[in-house]
């Protein structure tokens, strides 16, 4: 008899912690922001997660790598397969974490960081670290991004585990979370957030002067990190200056960037000092004045960044294999499709409508 | 993670040495809750209840073996519990003798900058209790300092209550029983159900009493309805801290004394604080009340009532002055500021009172009207009559002194016709939604508490594992969505964490 009552007990629990499971992971998924309508950013960080098939590249960083390399342009130029794991505000420990996710899956022929956040030394915004963290998997190296990346009145476990931290979604539910609860749109052409309005650079902003142009020590000690984790596994690391105006690279940062890839023996690119080989032209390739590259910038920015991977490192790419080129010449077409829609759309009404791929 | 690494620890501990395994841990949390000095601090209150309780024990036997000498064991006691209660008011309510003494004297004494140990106010208390108990042989003293020391700082009750007697807890604290599955699932629907009231009830009424609150200038509706908010507020927040204080300690096999018995359904002030808080009024009432009440001062004060006024007035007197002491006692408790003494302790003293007063008229005029007074609308109307009383006092302790609680209620008895009952502004504070929440989590209260009335809740669950495991699962993930904590929200402390 009191047998027969601890079996029940026992089953009852056991259904009981199956049930919590499935509505923790139910109630997780739904009220975590799908990013479907706006701050498409948000879902781009994701899509990495359902790559199939490895990379010769991977970018990481922040606006300076998703809005400025378009790696369809690099697999139709040089056949070298890419993917952009960037984030916005995407902070050097981010990019470490992120750099460390990667080689656990994967192990590229090269790794290109973008060293504009370098001069970020302290965490500035939660909403930011969401849209950069919340997407990598469970883990000590989300845990450590996490951790590294909080702000005053942040706490882990709400970085940890989604739910804690978008509870109070319940209230701002709408149909999108419900219609993309299983299958979310892809937003992003790998990685790569596309573009094709055109903002010619206007004024440009007069550099604030500084008072201490020195790169602060917490973003050097990552950079150090990710340069003795690259090494360990036996992966390049390039470092990479996107081809922006602003927010301004000094060149004070520029020189600390130079001695310290010479010194440790990495790539640096820096685009802002190669306009003649890009043929970036701000005045045609930039959609918001400058900060950022439009599809035509990011083309541009790519088929250099080809040409000094093949030089520099070797990459022969992959055209000619069946399974990637069937993979690349899809993503291409749909890439080109939209961006003959961004081009109609700029057209026939000035701006664009669709931003998600 | 503590509770998780805590079970796991005592599970696997050996029987016999799971009291030391709880008391490692629960010394482990007071460090880290506290700091190792204030854990000294209260280790060192217990050496001094437990060397008392020792020292009554053998002092009181005399060379030729004749037990107990009353007046020694009295001195022992005497001494031992002006000690523990000296340090207590000496670290929690010296800011009240300070100020009082530089108002009415025109002195200007430096505050000290003393620190409490956490919990003195809760585990003092306890070892006080536990030195009188000793005293009047109701339990033996213990000979273990270690054990002793368990029972001041079993980690679940140590720092909010409830205030346990030492006979009633000390076998299953040193047993080391493990809990049953079954147990262990209705310690944590207990947890669920106690953050469920914190979280969504409580948190949520807090943002409605902080809003109206922040500003006297609002229509009297709105001002009655914070007060009304904070009572029910407070009993969510506390009797929530309760329950998974209990829980907590049922995972580990002490049954923990009950704190709460639906105070809000009390027909009068003594029977809510009989409902409320039940623990501390027990022990007021065992280790204050009655011996004041049979002290020889008050037989004294008795027989000179009764020569004034007769045999009653002799009671009604004793009665008086007693509960007197109890509530200013019971004001003084909750903090040395005249707002705790008026708000806490004489409001409630002058309503039960004036309750015993009029007590006659009121008999007869329920004669008169026919009322029966157990019928169901007129219990209604001695609860809502109770809610209201106790809301007005209570409300004292929400505000930041006494003078402004006295503005607060000059508020609401003057006139600002301008002001409408419904600010829309108040949704600044508290969307529409969420107020449908705590309206929700309200009512969900109110129906257990009902059920409660003829039913025990924790029987029933123990017979039904499916309606328990789906109670849990509910609760849980009720306080996890709805809850108002995390980023958004400014997370509450637990109110009586502060006392």
């Amino acid at each position: 008899m009191k047998q027969n009552e601890g079996r029940r007990e026992a089953l009852a629990a056991a259904a009981a912690a199956i049930a919590a499971t499935l509505v923790f992971l139910a109630c997780q998924r739904l009220l975590e922001p799908k990013y479907m309508d706006e701050i498409y950013e948000g879902a781009m960080m994701r899509e990495y997660y359902d790559e199939e098939l490895s990379h010769d590249v991977i970018f990481v960083g922040d606006c300076e790598v998703y809005d400025n390399i378009s790696p369809v342009a690099l697999w139709e130029g040089y056949g070298i397969t890419s993917y952009v794991r960037g984030g916005p505000n995407q902070l050097a420990w981010q990019s470490y974490a992120i750099i460390e996710d990667t080689l656990k899956r994967e192990k590229p022929k090269a790794l290109v960081f973008s060293v504009l956040a370098l001069h970020q030394g302290e965490p500035e915004s939660e909403p930011y670290n969401r849209l950069n963290l919340d997407a990598m998997p469970l883990g000590t190296t989300k845990y450590r991004a996490v951790k590294a990346s909080m702000t005053p009145g942040e706490s882990v476990v709400d970085g940890l585990v989604p739910l804690l931290r978008y509870h109070s979604r319940w209230q701002d539910l709408n149909a999108s979370d419900f219609t993309y609860f299983f299958n979310p749109d892809e937003v992003s052409f790998k990685g790569y957030m596309m573009r094709a309005d055109v903002k010619p650079v206007g004024v440009i902003p007069r550099a604030r002067r500084l008072q201490d142009y020195s790169l602060p020590e917490t973003s050097m000690e990552y950079l150090d990190k990710m340069a003795a984790l690259c090494k360990s596994q036996g992966v390049p690391l390039i470092l990479y200056k996107a081809h922006s105006i602003y927010p301004h690279w000094y060149p004070e940062w520029d020189q600390q960037i130079k001695d310290w890839a010479s010194k440790n023996n990495a790539g640096y690119v820096n685009l802002l000092e190669v306009p003649e080989q890009t043929g970036i032209d701000l005045n045609t390739d930039t959609y918001d004045a400058g900060l950022h590259l439009n599809v035509y910038g990011a083309e541009k920015a790519a088929l250099f960044l080809g040409k000094y991977l093949s030089e520099n490192y070797g990459m022969a790419g992959h055209r000619g294999e069946e399974a990637y080129e069937a993979e690349w010449g899809q993503t291409a077409l749909e890439y080109h499709e939209f961006k003959a829609l961004q081009e109609r759309q700029v057209s026939t009404s000035g701006k664009i409508s669709a931003f998600k791929r | 993670m503590f509770l998780a690494l805590a079970m796991a620890i005592y599970f696997f501990a050996a029987k016999k040495a799971r009291w030391i395994a709880l008391l490692v841990l629960s010394l482990a949390f007071y460090v880290g809750a506290a700091s190792a000095k204030l854990a000294l601090a209260m280790a060192g209150m217990s050496l001094w209840a437990y060397l008392a309780g020792l020292a009554i024990r053998e002092f009181g036997i005399d060379e030729e073996g004749a037990k107990n000498l009353p007046q020694k064991k009295r001195l022992i006691a005497t001494i031992a519990i002006l000690f523990e209660a000296g340090i207590l008011i000496a670290l929690k309510e010296n800011a009240f003798f300070v100020t009082n003494a530089n108002l009415l004297l025109g002195l200007s004494l430096p505050f000290p900058e003393w620190v409490a140990p956490l919990g003195v106010s809760y585990y003092t208390l306890m070892l006080i209790g536990y030195i009188c108990d000793v005293h009047w042989e109701i339990c033996q003293a213990e000979k273990n300092f270690f054990k002793f020391l368990l029972f001041t700082c079993f980690f679940p009750q140590m720092l909010s209550g409830p205030i346990s007697r030492y006979g009633d807890v000390k076998d299953q604290l040193f047993e080391g029983n493990a809990p049953s599955l079954r147990q262990i699932s209705l310690g944590f629907s207990r947890i669920a159900w106690g953050y469920f009231k914190k979280v969504v009830v409580a948190d949520g009424l807090a943002l409605v009493v902080g809003y109206i609150f922040q500003d006297f200038n609002q229509s009297r509706q709105l001002l009655l309805l914070g007060a009304f908010c904070y009572s029910l507020q407070l009993y969510a927040d506390f009797s929530g801290l309760m329950d998974i204080v209990i829980g907590i300690g049922s995972l580990f096999g002490v049954k923990l004394p009950e704190n709460f018995r639906q105070p809000f359904f009390s027909a009068s002030l003594s029977e809510l604080w009989q409902r409320w808080h039940m623990s501390l009024g027990v022990w007021l009432r065992n280790y204050i009340f009655y011996p004041f009440q049979k002290s020889k001062r008050m037989a004294k004060v008795r027989a000179l009532a009764e020569k004034a006024g007769g045999r009653r007035a002799g009671g009604e007197a004793s009665k008086l002055l007693s509960l007197l002491v109890l509530w200013v006692s019971i004001g003084f408790w909750h903090g040395g500021t005249w707002k705790y003494i008026f708000g806490a302790g004489l409001f409630f003293f002058a309503m039960i009172s004036l309750g015993i007063a009029l007590n006659p008229l009121s008999k007869k005029v329920r004669k008169l009207l026919r009322i029966n007074p157990n019928n169901v609308p007129f219990r209604i109307f001695q609860s809502l009559r109770t809610f209201v009383l106790f809301s007005i006092s209570i409300s004292f302790c929400r505000m930041g002194s006494f003078r402004t609680g006295i503005s607060y209620w000059q508020s609401v008895f003057s006139n600002i016709p301008s002001q409408r009952f419904w600010s829309a502004s108040l949704l600044e504070a508290i969307s529409l939604k969420e107020l449908f929440v705590v309206i929700a989590g309200l009512a969900i209260m109110l129906l257990v508490s009902v059920f409660q009335l003829n039913k025990d809740i924790e029987e029933f669950f123990q017979n039904h594992a499916s309606v328990r495991w789906a109670a849990f699962l509910s609760l849980a993930f009720a306080a996890i969505i709805f809850g108002f904590y995390g980023i958004g929200y400014n997370a509450q402390d637990f109110i009586y964490g502060d006392f």
